[in-house]
C-alpha cells in the first residue's frame, strides 16, 4: 500500500496500462506536458511515452469520440478524456449513436474496446455547463458501462479494469476528488465492474452513492452515529452493470433506503434504484425510499446558490434520520397484509 | 488512363451485379418481402466500382445508408447481403443491421452509418490506427453530398490534414441531399476549393464515366497509400429512385431525370466497351449471367429461417466479464 491523491492513482493506472499493452493510446485535449490534461491526470505521460501515444487533439469532441471508435474496431485500445462532463453533450452522436451501437448493429463482428475518463461534479462554483453529472443519461443508453469510482484505490482499480475490458466504458471521475488522498495497493490492482462495495457497515438504514456522494453519506454516518442511528454505506462503484444483490440485500438487512446522488433528482439514476428496490425488495421496507438529491435548477456560480441546489451532508442526515424515526415496526408489506 | 479490357469487363460485371441486386430489392419492396427501408443508389454505381478496382482486400471502406453498391464492389456476399436485407439467418450482422447497417469486417467494409456524418470520423480512426500499427492500407469514406456541411465533416478534414492520415474521401454528389439541392446549403458552390482549404488533395470526376473514377480513385489511393495524406474525390452522378423505398422524388421534374438517364453509367459503359476492344455480345452474356446470379442469391436467401429471438439479446457486449456481471443477460 502506498498513499496517492485521486489523480496519481489515475495517472498510476494509466502508467501501468501503457507498459503492459502496446495497443492502448490516449487521446484528448490538452493531454501533452507540460499541461498534462485539464486536471493533470496525464502528466508526464507525453514525456515518457511519447505523444503519438499521448495524442493531444483539437477541441473537437465528437471528432476525436469518432476517431478513438474508429481505432477501437481496428483493433486498438484507445483511452478518452473528456475535459468535462458536460462536453459529452458535443459529442453524443458517438457516445449515444455509435460507440454503444457499433457491436449490435454488425452482430457482433466488432468489439469496442473503448474507455472515455471524465470528470463530473460541481462544489467548485464552476457554473452550469462545467459541473453536470450526467450518468443517467448514459445509463439509459445500452451497450455503454459505466464506473464512477470514490477512492483512489477504486480509480486505479476500475480504470486498469475497463482498460481490459472488451466493451465500451464511461468512466466518470469527479473533479473535486481529484486531491484525495487514500491507501493504494501497488502494481496489479484490479477492481471488477458490478461489484458494490460496503464502504461503513451499518444496521437502521442503507445509504446508497457512488463517486463524491460517498463521502458525503460517510460524513453524514459519522454525524448519525452521534445520535444512535447505525448507516450503513454502500458504494455502487459502478452504475452499469449495477450490483443488483448488494443492494437488495442491504435493504433487505436494514430496512430502510436512502439514496444519495448529485445529479438533479428528476430522472436521475436515484430513481433506477428506486425502481429496482421497490420492484424487488418491497415487502423489506419499513418506510419510504427517500432520495437526496440536487433541485432541479441549473448549476448557478454563487457558492451560497450552488450550496442551496446541491446536496449537503445535512440533508442526507436528515433524510436518514427520517427514515429511522418514521419507520413502522414491520415492514410495509406485511403490515398492508395485516391491516 | 481507360481501363485495360479485363478490368473493363470485370467493373462493367460489378456495375451490372449493384444495378440488378437493387432492382430486384426494389421489386421485392413492392411485393412487401422486406422490412425497414432501404436507400437504393441506382445510377451511381460506377462510383463504388471504379474505387474498389485499386483497393486491397486489407483496406478497408466506411459507407453511408446508401451502400449497398459500396459493400459489393468489395467483394461482399451477396447471399449474406441479400439475407440480411431480408431478417434472415445467414444475414452478414444477424439481422440487426439491414440496409442502413450491413457490415462485413472480415473484407474490410466496416458498414454503413444511419447517421450523416459519422463516418467521416470513424472511418479517420480507422486511418489513424493504420499508421499507429505501420499498415501500408487504406480507408475509405464514402459520403453523400449532404455531408459536406455537417460539422463533423469540418472535423474531419482538419484532422486528416493535420496527422496526415491514410484516408479517401469519395463524396456521392448526387444532386439531392434527401430532397434538397446541396447548393442550396452551402455558401462555396465549388466542392474541390472547399476541401482544398483543409490542405486535402481534392479532384472532381464525373462519377458516371468508370474509367474516369477509376483513374481518379487510382491517382489518389496511390498518393495516399505512398504516405502523401488524405485525398478527397468529388463524384458527381445522380440516383434514379427517390430518397428511399419510401420517396418517389416528386420534388426532381422528369426532364431532369429523363437527362441523367442518358448517362447511366452502364449505358455509358456499353458505348465505350468497343474502345476497351469488349463486343456488345460480351456485355450480353455477362448480363444474362448476373441475372441468374441474383435470382440463385434471393432464393437463397428467402429460404433462410427469420432470424431467432434471442439473437435480439446477444452482441450487446462482447467481453466474458461482463457478461457475468450482468448475469448472462443485456440488463
Amino acid at each position: 500500500m502506498t498513499t496517492l491523491r485521486y489523480r496519481a492513482a489515475l495517472n498510476e493506472a494509466l502508467r501501468e496500462e501503457l507498459d503492459r499493452d502496446p495497443r492502448v493510446f490516449l487521446i484528448g485535449e490538452d493531454l501533452r506536458d507540460p499541461w498534462g490534461g485539464t486536471f493533470r491526470v496525464t502528466q508526464g505521460l507525453s514525456t515518457d511515452y511519447g505523444e503519438d501515444r499521448i495524442l493531444s487533439t483539437p477541441i473537437a469532441e465528437n471528432g476525436f469520440l469518432g476517431v478513438a471508435l474508429g481505432c477501437a474496431m481496428m483493433g486498438l485500445r484507445p483511452v478518452v478524456e473528456l475535459m468535462h462532463m458536460d462536453f459529452s453533450m458535443n459529442a453524443m452522436d458517438m457516445l449515444a449513436n455509435q460507440i454503444p451501437k457499433i457491436r449490435y448493429m454488425t452482430g457482433g463482428q466488432v468489439k469496442v474496446p473503448l474507455v472515455v475518463r471524465t470528470p463530473a461534479g460541481g462544489y467548485k462554483a464552476f457554473a452550469a455547463q462545467h459541473s453536470q453529472c450526467l450518468e443517467g443519461l448514459f445509463a439509459h443508453i445500452p451497450g455503454l458501462l459505466i464506473a464512477a469510482p470514490s477512492t483512489p484505490a477504486d480509480a486505479k482499480g476500475l480504470l486498469k479494469t475497463a482498460i481490459r475490458l472488451d466493451d465500451p466504458v464511461l468512466f466518470i471521475e469527479h473533479k473535486q476528488m481529484y486531491m484525495l488522498n487514500g491507501e493504494v495497493p501497488e502494481g496489479e490492482h484490479l477492481v471488477p465492474f458490478g461489484v458494490a462495495d460496503v464502504k461503513r457497515p451499518g444496521a437502521d438504514c442503507t445509504i446508497v452513492a457512488w463517486s463524491k456522494m460517498v463521502h458525503m453519506s460517510l460524513e453524514a454516518a459519522d454525524r448519525l452515529a452521534a445520535e444512535g442511528i447505525d448507516a450503513e454505506v454502500l458504494d455502487l462503484r459502478t452504475l452499469v452493470p449495477l450490483d443488483e444483490g448488494a443492494l437488495l440485500s442491504s435493504v433487505r438487512k436494514t430496512g430502510r433506503l436512502v439514496i444519495v446522488q448529485e445529479a438533479p433528482e428528476r430522472g436521475g439514476y436515484g430513481a433506477e434504484i428506486a425502481a429496482v428496490v421497490a420492484g424487488k425488495a418491497l415487502s423489506s421496507l419499513r418506510t419510504e425510499i427517500r432520495r437526496v438529491a440536487a433541485r432541479n435548477v441549473p448549476l448557478p456560480m454563487a457558492p451560497n446558490l450552488e450550496n442551496a441546489v446541491l446536496p449537503q451532508i445535512e440533508s442526507v442526515v436528515e433524510a436518514v434520520r427520517a427514515a429511522v424515526q418514521d419507520a413502522h415496526p414491520v415492514p410495509t408489506a406485511a403490515r398492508e397484509r395485516v391491516g | 488512363m481507360p481501363l485495360a479490357r479485363t478490368e473493363f469487363l470485370g467493373a462493367y460485371e460489378t456495375m451490372r451485379l449493384i444495378r440488378e441486386f437493387e432492382e430486384a430489392l426494389l421489386r421485392l419492396y413492392g411485393e412487401a418481402k422486406v422490412p425497414g427501408f432501404a436507400h437504393l443508389s441506382v445510377w451511381q454505381e460506377a462510383i463504388p466500382t471504379g474505387v474498389a478496382l485499386n483497393l486491397r482486400r486489407d483496406d478497408v471502406i466506411f459507407s453511408t445508408h446508401r451502400g449497398h453498391g459500396d459493400l459489393i464492389a468489395k467483394g461482399v456476399a451477396l447471399e449474406g447481403l441479400f439475407a440480411e436485407l431480408l431478417a434472415r439467418q445467414g444475414g452478414l450482422s444477424r439481422a440487426k443491421g439491414g440496409s442502413v447497417h450491413v457490415a462485413d469486417i472480415s473484407l474490410g467494409a466496416f458498414g454503413g452509418n444511419g447517421i450523416v456524418g459519422s463516418n467521416m470520423l470513424i472511418s479517420l480512426g480507422a486511418a489513424l490506427a493504420m499508421k499507429k500499427q505501420g499498415k501500408d492500407t487504406v480507408a475509405v469514406a464514402y459520403f453523400g453530398d449532404g455531408v459536406i456541411a455537417n460539422g463533423a465533416t469540418h472535423e474531419a478534414l482538419n484532422m486528416a490534414s493535420l496527422w496526415k492520415l491514410p484516408i479517401i474521401y469519395v463524396r456521392t454528389d448526387n444532386q439531392y441531399a434527401e430532397s434538397t439541392s446541396p447548393r442550396a446549403y452551402r455558401g462555396i458552390p465549388d466542392v474541390v476549393r472547399y476541401v482544398e482549404g483543409y490542405g486535402v488533395y481534392a479532384e472532381a470526376v464525373d462519377g458516371n464515366d468508370i474509367d474516369a473514377v477509376a483513374d481518379a480513385a487510382r491517382r489518389a489511393i496511390v498518393r495516399t497509400r505512398g504516405g502523401g495524406g488524405p485525398s478527397f474525390l468529388q463524384c458527381s452522378t445522380y440516383r434514379k429512385y427517390g430518397h428511399n423505398t419510401t420517396d418517389v422524388g416528386a420534388y426532381r421534374t422528369s426532364e431532369e431525370v429523363e437527362t441523367w438517364r442518358l448517362r447511366d453509367p452502364l449505358v455509358r459503359a456499353r458505348g465505350v466497351a468497343a474502345a476497351h476492344g469488349v463486343s456488345d455480345a460480351e456485355l450480353d452474356t455477362i448480363d444474362a449471367r448476373v441475372v441468374d446470379r441474383i435470382e440463385q442469391v434471393i432464393a437463397w436467401a428467402e429460404a433462410q429461417p427469420a432470424a431467432p429471438i434471442e439473437w435480439a439479446f446477444e452482441d450487446v457486449y462482447a467481453d466474458p466479464a461482463t457478461l457475468a456481471a450482468f448475469g448472462g443477460t443485456v440488463r
